[in-house]
């Protein structure tokens, strides 16, 4: 049975276990923990997000940190002292030339083929890539060629989501109700031209559509027929005096005014 | 309540789980460089840091369903992941000497590679700043396990500091960072 004792020993872990500091039984005994209590899994998170953005100070090792080690490691004959931190000289040769034990796994090997896709998915939205040892195997090459295949293949419609999603001036609104429980995700980009991008809205029979509604002005005016399954569909609104958009469930070809609750709703605060 | 860049990590993954290329690439734009960076911080070796982004997005290519978003940011997920790699080699029996070349040339090597790799100016700044607000000692305790890739017994013992104080400075320090960070804005959560 979990005592106090237990969770108070647990959180006091959870700093350390968010950096990976903590191993074995130890490390076990937090993500059984964690299962349960969700006070303990809140904190993780919290520690997990701090940690995330500790990543954005790593352009300078902190002379601190590299003065600890250096007392730490036994200096070798002939040696007296590693290089300063502040120094752009290069390292003594002796250390520069030490060996190093390859580290490389069989874990690792397989991915080289794959890799490529990775790789090759980021040219619709990454500007450059390395490539290095990735396109050496020609498995990977082939792999390659297959996914810039299929990436030119690819519906316009979602490049243009993709692209729409990653500009910070478009805005992403999360359509929601707590009566459906379904939600959907539209971005909008400052012309007015938008996307139902993503939603978990549940699909209707063959004779009825979902619509998507635009409130510009105080007036709700119709943006779109949606179908009643919808993919990413495209539409374009007034920008200028939007407050809103909700999505209602009507008769196939849709209505010119509704008369039914919204399926689900966004309104600005 | 989840945040509008929450929501649009939601929906990034969404979409990956769908079969959508082009969302991958999207993640790889926004959180490559801090996870390429993070990994090369930790490892010292830039072909094994390549190796592990790979690692690290096609895991999300793969298993889209492991994130999940009520827990935390896209970013975090991603990076958390690439640390415990990063971390579970440097710590294998095998790269002991490999540990030690990357220590002896730590700081050398990281004016020069990571200058490439320039992001978020603002937010680095602010970073630097909430850490230096921290007192040293916990300030230690945290860059030798994250940054180290020590374990807080390690960190303990190159500290000689009791365990039980390097757990409670790591823990307290973490929640330190979060306060003066929600000061300047940049709260992770609440």
């Amino acid at each position: 049975m979990r005592t106090e004792v237990d969770h108070n020993e647990i959180q006091e872990l959870l700093g350390a276990y968010a950096l990976h500091a903590v191993e074995g039984d130890e490390a076990a005994a937090i993500e059984a923990h964690i299962a349960w209590c969700p006070e303990c899994r809140d904190e993780l998170a919290q520690h997990l997000e701090v940690a995330s953005m500790l990543s954005a100070t790593e352009r300078f090792a902190p002379t601190e940190l590299w003065d600890t080690i250096v007392r730490q490691i036994p200096t070798t004959p002939g040696e007296e002292t590693f290089p300063n931190p502040r120094d752009d000289t290069p390292a003594p040769s002796g250390r520069a030339d030490a060996a190093v034990v390859p580290l490389r796994r069989r874990w690792l090997r397989p991915l080289a083929a794959a890799a490529a896709i990775v790789v090759i998915a980021g040219t619709a939205a990454v500007q450059s890539v390395r490539l290095n040892a990735v396109t050496a195997d020609l498995a990977a090459e082939q792999a390659l060629v297959a996914a810039l295949r299929n990436e030119l293949e690819k519906p316009p419609l979602d490049l243009a989501v993709a692209q729409a999603l990653a500009g910070s001036e478009n805005r992403q609104l999360m359509l929601g109700s707590q009566v459906s429980g379904s939600n959907a995700v539209i971005v909008l980009m400052p012309d007015g031209t938008g996307y139902l991008a993503e939603h978990t809205l549940r699909p209707l029979p063959a004779d009825r559509t979902y619509q998507l509604w635009a409130i510009i002005d105080g007036k709700i005016i119709s943006a779109g027929i949606l179908g009643p399954d919808p993919g990413i569909v495209p539409f374009r609104i007034d920008p200028e005096g939007f407050s809103g958009f909700a999505i209602t469930e009507e008769v196939v070809g849709g209505v010119e005014s509704s008369q039914n609750d919204p399926v689900i709703a966004w309104l600005e605060a | 309540m989840e945040t509008m860049s929450r929501q649009a990590d939601i929906a990034l993954v969404a979409q990956l789980a769908a079969g959508h290329e082009g969302a991958l690439a999207e993640v790889y734009r926004r959180h490559g460089g801090p996870v390429l960076g993070l990994a090369k911080r930790l490892l010292r070796d830039p072909d094994l840091a390549e190796e592990i982004v790979q690692e690290v997005m096609l895991r999300l290519w793969n298993n889209p369903e492991k994130y999940d978003g009520s827990r935390g940011s896209l970013r975090s997920y991603l990076l958390a992941h690439t640390h415990g790699r990063s971390v579970d080699l440097i710590r294998s029996e095998s790269s002991r000497r490999m540990r030690e070349e990357r220590d002896a040339q730590l700081a050398v090597a990281a004016g020069l590679s990571l200058e490439e790799e320039v992001w978020e100016m603002a937010l680095a700044d602010h970073i630097r700043s909430a850490l230096s607000e921290l007192d040293e000692a916990v300030r230690k305790a945290i860059e030798l396990a994250y940054f180290g890739g020590y374990t807080y017994r390690e960190v303990a013992k190159l500290l000689d500091t009791p365990e039980g104080t390097i757990k409670s400075r790591i823990r307290s320090g973490l929640q330190r960072l979060n306060g003066l960070l929600a000061n300047s804005g940049l709260a992770p959560v609440g």
